[in-house]
């Protein structure tokens, strides 16, 4: 099976640190792939480059088939891939629908600029905030939300733009437990219809559960991979989270 | 009594969600501790909460008996809790006696001051040489040595160290973890918090693992990491078979 996303010997360094070094791994298509590791593997490093955040010092990214390095995140989601998108305080000012409709590619400057949301973006918005479960706060102020809430946001509006690929960074990061079991079952289903999700979790019971597949990083590089089970029972994934002696 | 005791303590950032979620544990004078536990276990935040930098939202902290939550960090630096951050704390333009010397601002006696730098350079011989240079063009060990040597300067009952290894070669991390099981000779008392468990808990006497801002156990550093909780924390809860469909 061809990979849906590719990385290919991604290179990265922070002066003198290789934050990210002889990097590659492959996303497949249908899957929920899992990145982790200990601090500092890398993890986020490869999620930017992928995802157009930062470059890659060398390395390439191919997205079905396609060279996609150095595309800007603009660019990726026009082709299928999106990423949690963080609410910051300027957002916060505007409401929960409006941040959803900023979210959809096509919709963005000219919502922000003022005019007028389109009912088939207004739609799609409250289908979707209906789907994570906080239709009722459509006209809510974002930054009245309350932590959970806001985590839900940024995973509906993740959405917004029909990606074929969605990099999430910590779902269930600071999550409660019942919220945590409303976003994995979300993310659940969203894959059985068909969307592929790629993601960087530190909570491994999340992690073992959800995903399809597991990437472990170390030191900048792909340690291992392989399914769930495999992982757990893996002494060299467990000796880099507890440190060499 | 314990010298320290952390009893049933919250606390988080801002309005963001509890980090800490009702922890108690104690700590004996003279005795070291190293703390571990997977990443978001609320490591960093507790030593944050002992020195006063982040106050509790519920619980207290008592040294001796007498509660110390919500006393300033400069107010517990008096009372003898010195907290050393991951953060790259040291004065680059000053030297390195300089440096060692705001160590003990709140000592007025200088006789005292004078004393107590005499003691870090018996531990420190290399900063003795070095007593006139730039702390700011020494190595990345040399320097992690000079914030060690300055805490001392404080004669602390406590001394928290929040991950002392990161960014070290390897060679001079094994100096710095020497230098910190030399404290518990000295008769200090030592909470460490270090992501590589291992090395961590091979220079304290005892280990508390936490999870979830909580203590989820505790016992003599060395074996700990032999518990099987320990891979179930780190790497997840066990998949029993065909639970992933």
């Amino acid at each position: 099976m061809t990979a849906l996303l590719e990385a290919r010997e991604l290179h990265k360094a922070y002066g003198g640190l290789q934050a990210v070094q002889r990097c590659s791994f492959e996303v497949a298509p249908g899957t929920i792939t899992a990145l982790i590791g200990p601090n500092g593997a890398g993890k986020t490093t490869a999620f930017d480059i992928i995802n157009g955040v930062i470059a890659a010092d060398s390395g390439t990214v191919i997205f079905e088939g396609r060279d996609v390095t150095g595309f800007m995140p603009h660019q990726l989601t026009r082709l299928g891939v999106s990423r949690t998108f963080q609410i910051t305080r300027d957002l916060g000012e505007m409401t929960v629908l409006e941040n959803m409709v900023v979210s959809s590619p096509a919709a963005g400057l000219r919502s922000l600029l003022g005019s007028k949301i389109l009912k088939r973006e207004r739609d799609r918005a409250m289908e979707l905030l209906d789907f994570v479960g906080i239709s009722a706060l459509a006209t809510t102020a974002a930054k009245k939300l309350s932590y959970g809430q806001k985590k839900l946001l940024e995973f509906a509006s993740v959405l917004m733009s029909e990606p074929k690929l969605v990099l999430l960074d910590e779902p269930a990061g600071g999550v409660n437990p019942a919220l945590l079991e409303r976003i994995t079952d979300r993310i659940r289903r969203l894959n059985e219809s068909g969307i592929t999700f790629f993601i960087v979790e530190h909570n491994m019971d999340v992690v073992m559960q959800l995903s399809d597949w597991v990437i472990v990083m170390a030191h900048g590089e792909v340690l291992v991979d392989g399914p769930p089970a495999a992982i757990q029972e893996d002494e060299t994934v467990l000796d880099a989270y507890l440190g060499r002696a | 009594m314990a010298l320290l005791e952390i009893d049933d303590v919250t606390a988080g950032y801002g309005v963001g969600p509890d980090i800490l979620t009702g922890i108690s544990l104690e700590v004996n004078a003279g005795r070291s501790y190293c703390i571990v536990g997977p990443n978001g276990a609320g490591k960093s935040t507790l030593l944050k909460v002992v020195c006063g930098i982040l106050h509790p939202r519920s619980g207290e902290v008592r040294l001796n008996g007498i509660r110390v939550s919500g006393l300033r960090p400069d107010q517990l630096l008096a009372e003898g809790i010195c907290f050393v951050p991951q953060e790259q704390s040291l004065f680059p333009e000053m030297t390195v006696r300089e440096n060692l010397v705001m160590g003990a601002f709140l000592v007025r006696d200088r006789a005292v001051v004078n004393e107590r730098m005499v003691r870090v350079f018996e531990l420190f011989p290399l900063l003795k040489d070095r007593v006139s240079q730039l702390a700011g063009t020494l190595s990345g060990g040399e320097q992690q040595m000079v914030v060690l040597g300055r805490a001392l300067m404080v004669d602390p009952k406590v001394l928290m160290i929040d991950e002392p290894s990161l960014g070290l070669a390897p060679i001079v991390a094994d100096q710095i973890f020497a230098t910190i099981q030399g404290f518990s000779a000295l008769g200090i008392t030592v909470i460490l918090v270090e992501q590589n468990a291992r090395r961590g808990l091979e220079s304290t006497e005892w280990g508390i693992v936490l999870d979830l801002g909580t203590k989820r156990f505790e016992g003599p550093a060395e074996g700990i990491l032999d518990d099987p909780r320990i891979r179930e924390l780190y790497l997840g809860a066990a998949l029993s078979k065909g639970d992933d469909e």
